[in-house]
């Protein structure tokens, strides 16, 4: 790991920190008191966007371990989701599961879902993999419609009722801010510490190199379906918590397109990095926002795009940033942050 | 005590203008709010309401707009993506002054939206998706419920049907989208109603949304030998349909309720030739009408395109025609200072067959937020022309929210 010149570590405690600096603890306690001070200072809008950003960091972390940190690549993440917001739908609406009860529970139904369909993997990889994990994003929904609707409710929309503790309800955008960012601050941290440990170099040696991790006494077996699991299980996280915070759940909500979505946000953030998820999820969530908020300003601005034109440029402007970031940073913008780190150690004195 | 008498009447005057001010403060604008599909899945059937809502408010405001209020209309594309409609919401709801209304295009938004709005105290009228309606809230449809359309049209098959002469009942197939708007007709109080009108549902096929070849289902409908094969989808699925019984040489009698329109007919052309729809809304064909003379106009003058000329061009203009119509209600019952939801939603439940330019009839009561009335049309020669008129439709709800 990279440090600030100067900075030795003299136990093993601060050898294995993850933050190791004044500069490092104090940067982190301005962060967290900024962002927990976020529902005062922004509108309900963006605490929405903030809250859409939350649930999407703990979907895309679950993604970026079986992604870019186990290298198997998976189609399957909305789908995924679905299973756990529908756990929660259930267990909320017929069992009067609390919401600290559904969420875990969720999460681990979700996990054991993740392991059958990552059973595949112990055969096959790379594209036959990505289109082993698709089967998950036709099958789920389809059992979802078709098995019970009764308890679903189909095709229609199952409304879940809103999270309590005790007498305090998690019924508007800032309340449940406050439920979601400390969940996604959790899941980064224990990603962030999971990836150090044994499973994790397991995992980085299984997408290296699987014969060569397999000859070293790592399990494939057991990893690959570890990586599905822990996927599916934050998969799971975020689909319940979606549940909770939409207050209304339809299998419309979780398509291909948003598996996809969650793909190009480890690939935009930059695959194998913790840091990458996250500034991948922001970078594209807040982009699809503004895209759409400025469309009907460019309306006004150029009187020719007025209209449904104005409107509809959005996904025209949010393929086209997307492909020209690709092109010029295709190690995500996690790197950028690194380069840009690296160059204010050195500022002024830069060479 | 003249220069007292002047004092008195001086704070007289400005008393009364202290207290008129107060009672007359009408706001600046009312915004009107459209969440709409313009650049997702839906759009090709919602997105003509962009135009339609532009035209209305401009029409309303030509006209002095509610007791000399502006209306603005403010249009967000939600992509047909829910969290993208809640997050636009949530920039609705935190306007100063907050909005009294809402329009929503896709029935499962409004179906996410629909404890929000009640929480927030605003009226929406929406598609109307059966949980989007009942239990009521404060989300009213913008067309009857497709399963009472349904109904209107089984209604109709059995007056034109002969029992005698035929020896047994009409048969019906079901070929609709896998979809909560597609599965709307599939309950069992349309399938109580069918038996009791002596109707047989012979067969119930789905397809995906994306689909755009049935003839696999088209085969295994016609070996039912049905009367009618009945659709409740719109737009491309319905092109997929009458191309794919084109394909196989199929002569279906098609049926179909007010979303399958213009927009169909643009698609598959001469092929939707002899579809009999259950239909709500005036014609675009009926010229001779007053409401469409001037939707017409209106159309020709802002160059809108052909294929704005839609049954949604039309909803977007009810829509803003009837908040007209409630807001100013409102506003003589509890004056501006106490407009709010509550007082437009009182009057919404109040309306009794009102019709925006004729266009079409609103009925609502504090049980039920969706409008009970129809008409039978027939596509003859690529138009809609009605058949038979007005009428009220059964009420296929579930007893429970009866």
């Amino acid at each position: 790991m990279y440090r600030p010149c100067g900075t030795f570590d003299e136990t093993y405690i601060q050898d294995i920190a993850i933050i190791r600096t004044p500069m490092h603890w104090s940067s982190l306690i301005a962060g967290i008191i900024l962002l927990f001070s976020l529902p005062f200072l922004v509108s309900g809008k963006y605490l929405s966007l903030l809250n859409l950003i939350g649930i999407s960091i703990i979907s895309v972390h679950g993604l970026s371990i079986l992604t870019g940190y186990t290298g198997q690549i998976s189609l399957g993440q909305a789908a995924f989701m679905a299973v756990g917001a529908y756990t929660t739908g259930l267990l909320a609406v017929y069992l009067k599961f609390p919401f600290w009860l559904a969420l875990p529970c969720s999460g681990v139904i979700t996990g054991i879902t993740g392991i059958i369909f990552g059973l595949p993997s112990l055969r096959i990889k790379g594209f036959y993999l990505a289109m082993a994990t698709l089967a998950a994003q036709f099958i789920i929904p389809w059992l979802i419609v078709n098995v019970r609707p009764d308890l679903t409710g189909g095709t229609d929309t199952l409304v879940v009722p809103t999270a309590h503790i005790g007498s305090f309800a998690f019924n508007s955008q800032e309340r449940i801010f406050y439920l979601v960012v400390p969940m996604a601050i959790l899941v980064t941290f224990l990603v962030r510490s999971l990836v150090r440990t044994r499973i994790g170099r397991a995992f980085t040696a299984i997408r290296d190199n699987d014969l060569a991790a397999e000859a070293m006494g790592i399990s494939l077996f057991r990893y690959k379906l570890l990586a599905f699991f822990i996927c599916s299980f934050y998969a799971g996280i975020a689909g319940s918590l979606w549940a909770y915070w939409m207050r209304a759940i339809n299998i419309d909500y979780f398509l291909l397109s948003d598996s996809i979505w969650y793909l190009g946000m480890v690939i935009v953030g930059g695959m194998g990095s913790v840091p990458g998820a996250v500034f991948g999820t922001v970078f594209i969530r807040t982009l699809d926002l503004l895209v759409k908020n400025i469309a009907p300003w460019l309306g006004t601005v150029v009187p020719s795009l007025a209209g449904v034109a104005a409107a509809a440029l959005g996904p025209f402007v949010f393929g086209l940033i997307i492909l020209v970031f690709l092109i010029f940073e295709p190690r995500g913008l996690a790197h950028r942050w690194e380069v840009i780190k690296s160059y204010f150690r050195l500022w002024p004195f830069s060479y | 005590m003249k220069r007292l008498s002047i004092s008195l009447t001086a704070v007289f005057i400005l008393t009364l203008c202290l207290f008129v001010s107060s009672y007359a403060k009408k706001p600046k604008e009312i915004v009107i709010p459209c969440i709409i599909d313009i650049s997702g899945p839906y759009a090709p059937i919602t997105a003509p309401a962009f135009s339609g809502f532009s035209d209305a408010c401009e029409y309303v405001n030509q006209r002095g707009g509610i007791k000399g209020v502006p209306l603005k209309p403010l249009i967000r594309d939600c992509g047909g993506r829910v969290n993208v409609a809640v997050s636009h919401y949530m920039g609705f709801r935190e306007m100063k002054p907050k909005p009294l209304t809402l329009f929503i295009s896709v029935s499962a938004e409004g179906e996410a939206l629909k404890q929000r709005i009640v929480e927030d105290n605003l009226v929406a009228m929406s598609v109307p998706g059966g949980t989007t309606i009942y239990p009521p809230a404060n989300t009213f449809g913008l067309y009857p419920l497709y399963q009472d359309m349904f109904g209107g049209f089984m209604d109709w098959v059995v007056e034109n049907w002969d029992f005698n002469k035929m020896g047994r009942n009409p048969r019906i197939a079901i070929l609709t989208w896998d979809t909560t708007f597609g599965r709307a007709i599939l309950t069992p109080e349309v399938d109580d109603y069918a038996k009791k009108k002596n109707i047989d549902i012979v067969d119930k096929v789905l397809f995906s949304v994306r689909d755009l070849d049935v003839t696999t289902q088209l085969i295994r409908i016609k070996m039912k030998k049905p009367d009618w094969v009945y659709t409740n989808i719109a737009v491309d699925g319905v092109a997929a349909i009458a191309k794919s019984a084109q394909g196989i040489r199929y002569d279906l009698k098609l049926g179909g309720c007010t979303v399958l329109d213009w927009s169909a007919i643009m698609l598959a052309g001469k092929l939707l030739n002899g579809t009999t729809l259950l239909y709500t809304f005036k014609s675009w064909d009926d010229v001779n009408d007053p409401g469409i003379k001037l939707l017409t106009k209106w159309f020709k003058e802002k160059k809108r395109k052909p294929t704005d000329r839609t049954l949604v061009y039309q909803l977007a203009w009810a829509n803003v025609l009837t908040m007209q119509e409630v807001i100013s209600k409102a506003v003589d019952k509890v004056g501006w200072d106490k407009l709010d939801g509550a007082a437009v939603k009182i009057q919404m439940e109040k309306l009794k067959d009102f019709s925006p330019l004729g266009l079409t009839y609103y009925s609502f009561s504090p049980r039920k937020h969706a409008p009970g009335k129809g008409y039978i049309a027939q596509i003859k020669d690529e138009k809609i022309i009605p058949i038979t008129g007005w009428r009220e439709l059964p009420d296929l709800r579930p007893a429970e929210h009866r």
